[in-house]
């Protein structure tokens, strides 16, 4: 079989496999050969789960012999990030100090996936504590930098590392990640595929590490919009055990959607992006236009502190919820060596500081749901810049960098956002646009995503060394 | 009345010294003293925005009741 079968979209891959041209066993043996392989030269594997892959690949397969087809993700492989609980094997969190500690149930979106039928493969690789701890090194992560398959010297991005840059890899056709600041937007950006971060309380996230409780989301990573689409539909559901979540289950409108779609283009926020990430989101919004799929016109938020607010409620949350792990001195285990010491510092945020973060969280939720009615979408880049390269501190490689007022409003009031390629800036390294949403608005932000990537081909585009 | 935002700073880092420092060399303090710094200046931004007794918190707490 070739290699190229595990880029096709799920969509296209789950017809393949109802109609018997492929089995889900032959899928996954191949996924499986590719974790191994190519997965340690991207330090995007933690554990391949080839045991019970295997079992669940061959039951997927009888069950579909049998015509008893579960629906599109039965038989199909992907990968979990490192932070969800999956029985029989450790869940690392990427974490050095707890690396082989391990859950004896599974988390609640490996229960949903594989009840639809989906095989997993592997436990991806990601940054230490999803963050939690305060990286500033692409190095944070026991297993090594994570590594874009565009770029040897690229960083696929955190914290969901290895999800990113395996399905970038065409190793694995989707895969799952979380988002409590840019983990999952990040990643999918550089290493240009596309992403999804639902609204907050969507997917549950029992069995997933706690590391901001009200900012946590979980999200999957494919090549198509139309593939996250169908995924957010099998993850999302209210669950008893994630008090977050939400009572109505999402369901996935495949239709076009009502076009023209009205964008607006968030003001300054491209003012520190990267010429090539600039050029490609107005390249982008000009071909939406003379396609008649969008008009586009400036927008303005109110000047709020979003991002210390979103640092506020970060640093508070992320210092109780990794009390244990301090306590017990662990912080001294951290792979990066600034986390060692930066995850104290979180203790400095005083009770006071994080209501007054709170209160202010809600009044800028409110505004953004005001300014966000009157379009169907917000846009900016998926991340102001390309990749940085895996042996430098960000504050190096992001110098005079500036703000990023749509990453942190949209994970502050739990905005859903989806991101897909725009083509590739310096060092031959993947840039995105992203379109981010009021609450719930799922199918309309993936209309948008979907409608371009129906007039651009880069999320058709194979990194070197990939394919046979 | 402003507070000032270093004495602020320094009050932070003694917290955290107080708990911590133990665990740090002088050198890993400075560093720690640098962190809990700019934890005072994010709360300088936050203390900017002008909130009403009536703004309350974007989380609300809501009483619990398992199944009968």
């Amino acid at each position: 079989m070739n290699s190229d079968i595990l880029f096709t979209p799920v969509r296209q891959l789950a017809e393949l496999v109802r109609t018997k041209q492929v089995s889900s066993v032959e899928l996954t043996e191949l996924a499986l050969s590719r974790l191994e392989t190519l997965g340690p030269k991207y330090n995007a594997v933690v554990t391949v789960t080839r045991d019970r892959a295997l079992q669940a690949a061959r039951k997927a397969q009888s069950e579909i012999q049998k015509s008893n087809y579960k629906g599109i993700l039965h038989g199909i492989p992907y990968g979990a990030k490192d932070i969800f609980a999956a029985t029989g094997y450790p869940t690392s969190w990427g974490t050095a100090p707890v690396k082989n500690q391990t859950f004896d149930y599974d988390a609640a979106v490996i229960e949903r996936l594989e009840q639809a039928g989906a095989v997993l493969t592997a436990k991806l690789a990601m940054v230490e504590l999803a963050g939690g701890a305060g990286y500033r090194h692409p190095e944070a992560s026991f297993t090594g930098p994570g590594i874009s398959p565009w770029n040897p010297m690229g960083w696929s991005g955190g914290s969901s590392s290895g999800s990113g840059s395996a399905v970038c890899g065409g190793i694995i056709p989707f895969a799952l990640g979380t988002e409590t600041w840019g983990s999952i937007l990040c990643p999918a950006s550089y290493c240009g595929i596309a992403g999804l971060r639902p609204t907050f309380g969507r997917v549950s996230r029992y069995g997933a590490m706690p590391a901001v409780w009200s900012l946590d989301k979980v999200g999957p990573f494919a090549h198509t919009a139309d593939d996250l689409g169908i995924l957010l539909q099998a993850l999302s559901g209210h669950d008893p055990r994630d008090d977050s979540t939400h009572k109505e289950p999402f369901r996935y409108d495949e239709s076009k959607g009502k076009q023209p779609f009205k964008l607006g283009l968030l003001k300054g926020s491209t003012d520190s992006a990267d010429s090539g990430v600039k050029a490609n989101l107005a390249k982008a919004l000009k071909q939406l236009e003379e396609a008649g799929i969008a008009t586009v016109e400036e927008v303005e938020l109110p000047d709020m502190p979003y991002e210390a607010v979103a640092t506020t409620v970060m640093m508070a949350e992320t210092a109780s919820a990794f009390e244990d792990f301090t306590d017990a001195g662990h912080g001294a285990g951290l792979t990066a060596e600034s986390s060692r010491r930066r995850i104290y510092s979180r203790y400095a945020v005083l009770a006071s500081d994080y209501i007054r973060a709170m209160r202010v969280r809600r009044k800028m939720s409110q505004t953004a749901d005001e300014v966000l009615a009157r379009y169907d979408a917000v846009v900016g880049p998926s991340y102001p810049t390309v990749a940085p390269p895996i042996d430098k501190e960000f504050k190096t490689a992001f110098s005079g960098k500036g703000r990023d007022i749509i990453g942190a409003l949209g994970n502050i009031a739990g905005l859903p956002s989806v991101c897909v390629p725009t083509g590739f800036g310096d060092r031959g390294l993947p840039t995105g646009i992203q379109f981010m949403g009021r609450a719930y608005s799922e199918n309309r932000i993936l209309s948008i995503a979907k409608a371009y990537q129906g007039i651009t081909d880069w999320h058709l585009q194979r990194p070197p060394g990939t394919t046979d | 009345m402003p507070i000032d935002r270093q004495k602020d700073g320094e009050l932070r880092f003694e917290m955290l010294k107080l708990r911590f420092g133990h665990l740090f060399t002088p050198e890993q303090l400075d560093e720690i003293k640098e962190s809990a710094e700019q934890v005072a200046a994010t709360a300088e931004q936050l203390r900017k925005v002008k909130l009403g007794n009536d703004d309350g918190p974007g989380d609300i707490f809501q009483p619990y009741r398992g199944a009968d």
